[in-house]
């Protein structure tokens, strides 16, 4: 018997590979069609009900939280509704009718507290806010590849094309790097996690506890900074300055 | 506490015997104050360098002593070494500056005395007479560097062009090459890139670095080129560290292990002697602008219709062989039709071939003074082609220009529109009522955007993929070099095939030499794996060499056995040669496998 080419059995490889990807797609599918029709037909809450276990079964899709968030805000559940734009947002940066509905969403609630994000590494890294996690893993990746490739080549070749090529490609993937480890700092840095307000009104007090004084108090749908947490308390910071302790059981983490 | 003062009484003693030791020695430092100088090598080559080394004895810190004039040197490299000997319980201490000495000629070359002021008293080393041989024109052959130089010609006119070529042939690694090179009474002009290439001389095989110079004499007479001078630093393995490995050889002996020493070396071509003729007098045209070479003259225009008070660009190209840069700005006489105005010309260099060529363009407005038919009349070009050894005047074709008269022009009207007109109304759109945007429905974009199982293997996959293609490639790169460079590893690979092919072809054939075509196989074969010259070996040397080699011992011993079985059979039939069995050509194949398997 001839033994099978190496490129049949790595194309063989890749397809069996690939096949879990595709059938999980194929189920998330569905249960997003099912649920669109549901909120088509009005029936927010159950539309709502899918969109949620799907989110419970690991799927991160920036549409799927959008259209939760949809759901959300058409139950009337406003916290819950921004909470999952900003989640959406995180996956889709630049989508124009996420924005929106996260603007509109946001001019509905009582505080009307913008998402603002600002801060020296931030606007230093200022692309960040148009790209996504794995758009900017991607660019890393090709900048890798590049750096690789022309590596390769300059060695085979040795001429000056190449050696431009590598050392370009060096630098790219060095600020892929730094605009990877960026993001990540300002996604999951211990200070930089965002809040969102999910009950009709939360006192926010001077320290954790509830005898404590109370500073402030917010509505539901009030974006703030999460600095930290204390038994079943957060502590929270609005843009303005203002900082305090609230429930954890009040604020949804984006 | 009893241990504490037992300790202290003997940091005492020891403290005490080390100052009745040192104070004689501060003494001796005293009383032996000197200053030597030494040469590493008294007899040198021209091309080799001297290290000297002046110490001064008896001292913790001296300055640098004053050196003699060294006309006959280049002094390279300094250093200081501060040296401690304790001989007897008697330090002696002293301070060596070294010095590395490149003769600049040949024959009994005196280093002169160094002087050194201490204390009010001065001090002196003795003269050293270095001996500076010659280089031998033909001792090139063998040699691990080696410099040449030439010229494409030794007899042409001023401004003429030849190409001088130099190579510097290595076949070790080197570094800080450092070129000097002087062409007093010639223009130089690069002739692009440095060539790197490999050469075989003498059956060698060179790299060679290739530079190449475009010269053109600047005056008449017999010139001398002087020698080309290559300062070369060579690295050469230490015998002492070379494995039994060829691998390990070749990847430890890099110079980035260690392992080798370097070797300083100054090559010198020989001087070259070329004779520049005058140009010819004789027919020698008015205007002539020392231009020498092949060149050719083209003009073009813009616009040959043009309405009066209009411009056009007249574009003049000079471009050829020979010495370009000293291309003449060509008289352009037509002050009387036209206004001028020139622009910057553009020069542009080139190689053509194995010469240098150019060209340089110019470029003037010209407005026309009036109307009607106007000419730009020939522009002539001279000079003197070697080739043909004559001058050559050549000329552009005469331009004509037809000049209209412009069309009275329409008077501009300006007028202003009421500025109701022109302010944009504001929409007036009213906002009945606002909500949020509808859900996303494309079921396609709903995929999975979490980095999780397969999606994260890929991108894994696609990190990994090109350092292992790097790797390979590095490897795959090391391998081809060492196949081309590292005879060694090539005969090493080569072995086990060509005694094999050498056998079949041997079992096929099946005449009378073919018991001396198995030994003959067998032997290269060993020759071949140990890198051994030659393959005139005997049986027992060769189960000993591979010994040596640690081949295992019984394979080293059937070796062994096959060819004095060989021999023996080779030997017997007298004048009437047995031919080779089967069985023991299949036996040599055996043996050769078993060898090639405990590798």
């Amino acid at each position: 018997m001839n033994p099978r080419p190496l490129w049949q059995i790595m194309v063989l490889f890749f397809l069996i590979a690939l096949a879990p990807v595709h059938c999980e797609a194929l189920d998330t599918q569905r249960d997003v069609a099912r649920a669109n029709d549901l909120y088509e037909s009005q029936r927010f809450q159950e539309a709502a009900k899918i969109y949620e276990s799907l989110v419970g079964q690991g799927v991160q899709n920036g549409y799927l939280f959008y259209n939760l968030g949809n759901a959300y805000y058409r139950q009337g559940k406003k916290g819950l509704s921004i909470l999952n734009y900003l989640r959406a947002q995180q996956l889709l940066p630049r989508n124009a009718d996420l924005q929106a509905n996260l603007n509109y969403a946001t001019q509905n609630t009582e505080d009307k507290i913008a998402p603002k994000r600002s801060g020296i590494l931030r606007n230093l890294f200022f692309w960040l806010d148009s790209i996504n996690r794995n758009e900017n893993l991607l660019a890393l990746a090709l900048a890798n590849f590049l750096f690789w490739t022309s590596l390769t080549l300059w060695l085979i070749y040795r001429n000056r094309v190449f050696d431009i090529l590598r050392k370009t490609a060096l630098a790219l993937t060095l600020a892929g790097l730094i605009s990877n480890g960026a993001m990540s700092y300002l996604d999951f840095g211990s200070r930089n996690q965002r809040g969102v307000v999910l009950t009709k009104l939360v006192e926010v007090k001077s320290s954790f506890g509830k005898g404590h004084v109370t500073l402030f108090r917010l509505h539901e749908g009030a974006v703030v900074s999460i600095l930290g947490e204390k038994d079943q308390w957060n502590q929270i910071q609005l843009e303005e300055d203002k900082k305090g302790w609230t429930l954890k059981t009040a604020l949804g983490a984006v | 506490m009893r241990f504490y003062l037992i300790s202290r009484y003997c940091a005492y003693i020891l403290c005490g015997l080390f100052l009745t030791a040192a104070l004689p020695a501060a003494q001796v430092y005293a009383k032996e104050i000197g200053l030597t100088a030494s040469v590493d090598k008294t007899e040198i080559s021209l091309e080799d360098s001297v290290n000297l080394s002046i110490a001064v004895n008896g001292v913790k810190t001296a300055p640098s002593p004053a050196l003699p004039d060294l006309k006959d040197f280049d002094i390279r490299s300094t250093g200081t070494q501060t040296q401690v000997q304790v001989i007897n319980s008697q330090v002696s201490k002293s301070i060596v500056f070294t010095y590395n000495l490149v003769p600049q000629k040949a024959g009994q070359l005196e280093i002169g005395a160094a002087r050194l002021e201490l204390d009010g008293k001065i001090y002196s080393t003795k003269p050293i007479i270095v001996t500076v041989k010659q280089v031998a024109a033909q001792s090139r052959s063998g040699r691990l560097v080696f410099a040449e130089a030439s010229i494409s010609k030794n007899k042409l006119f001023v401004n003429e062009q030849a190409i001088y070529t130099f190579k510097l042939f290595r076949r070790v690694n080197a570094r800080n090459i450092n070129l000097k090179q002087t062409f007093d009474g010639f223009r130089e002009e690069p002739l692009g890139q440095d060539k790197q290439y490999s050469q075989v001389v003498d059956g060698l095989q060179y790299n060679v670095y290739e530079v190449s110079k475009a010269l053109f004499p600047s005056k008449v007479g017999v010139l001398e080129i002087p020698p080309s001078r290559v300062d070369i630093d060579i690295l050469i393995q230490d015998k002492s560290r070379s494995h039994s490995d060829p691998f390990f050889d070749r990847f430890f002996n890099d110079p980035f292990f260690g392992g080798t020493s370097s070797a300083h070396k100054t090559l010198r071509t020989s001087t070259i002697q070329v004779e520049a003729l005058p140009l010819p007098e004789q027919d020698k045209p008015a205007g002539f602008s020392n231009l020498v070479g092949q060149f050719a003259i083209s003009a073009r225009l813009g616009k040959h219709e043009l309405e009066f008070g209009d411009s056009t660009t007249l574009t003049l190209t000079i471009s050829g062989k020979g010495n370009v840069y000293d291309i003449p700005t060509p008289n352009l006489d037509v002050l009387d039709q036209f206004k001028v105005y020139p622009d910057q010309p553009d020069f542009k260099k080139w190689i053509d071939g194995k010469n240098l060529a150019g060209g340089k363009t110019f470029k003037w407005a010209l407005v026309p003074l009036r109307d009607g038919d106007l000419q730009v009349p020939p522009i002539s070009l001279s000079y003197f082609d070697p080739a043909a050894g004559k001058y050559i005047t050549r000329q552009t074709k005469k331009i004509s220009l037809k000049i209209t008269q412009a069309p009275a022009r329409e008077k501009l009207k300006i007028v202003q529109a009421p500025q109701s007109a022109i302010a944009p109304q504001a929409p007036e759109v009213k906002i009945l009522g606002e909500d949020i945007l509808p859900i996303h429905t494309r079921l396609s974009d709903f995929s999975n955007q979490a980095l999780t199982g397969p999606r994260r293997n890929y991108l894994w996959a696609a990190f990994l993929a090109p350092v292992f293609l790097f790797c390979g490639t590095a490897w795959w790169v090391r391998h081809k070099d060492r196949l081309k460079y590292d005879l060694a590893f090539t005969r090493n690979k080569n072995a086990y095939r060509s005694a094999k092919k050498r056998l079949q072809k041997t079992q096929s054939a099946g005449n009378g030499e073919s018991i001396v075509e198995i030994s003959k196989a067998l032997r290269e074969y060993v020759g071949d794996k140990l890198n051994l010259p030659g393959a005139a070996f005997t049986p027992v040397e060769v189960e000993l060499k591979l010994r040596e080699k640690r081949f295992p011992e019984e394979s080293a011993k059937s070796m062994r056995a096959l060819l004095e079985k060989c021999e023996e059979i080779q030997y017997r039939g007298g004048a009437q040669r047995p031919v080779a069995s089967d069985k023991l050509i299949e036996e040599s194949f055996e043996v050769l496998e078993k060898l090639e398997k405990k590798l």
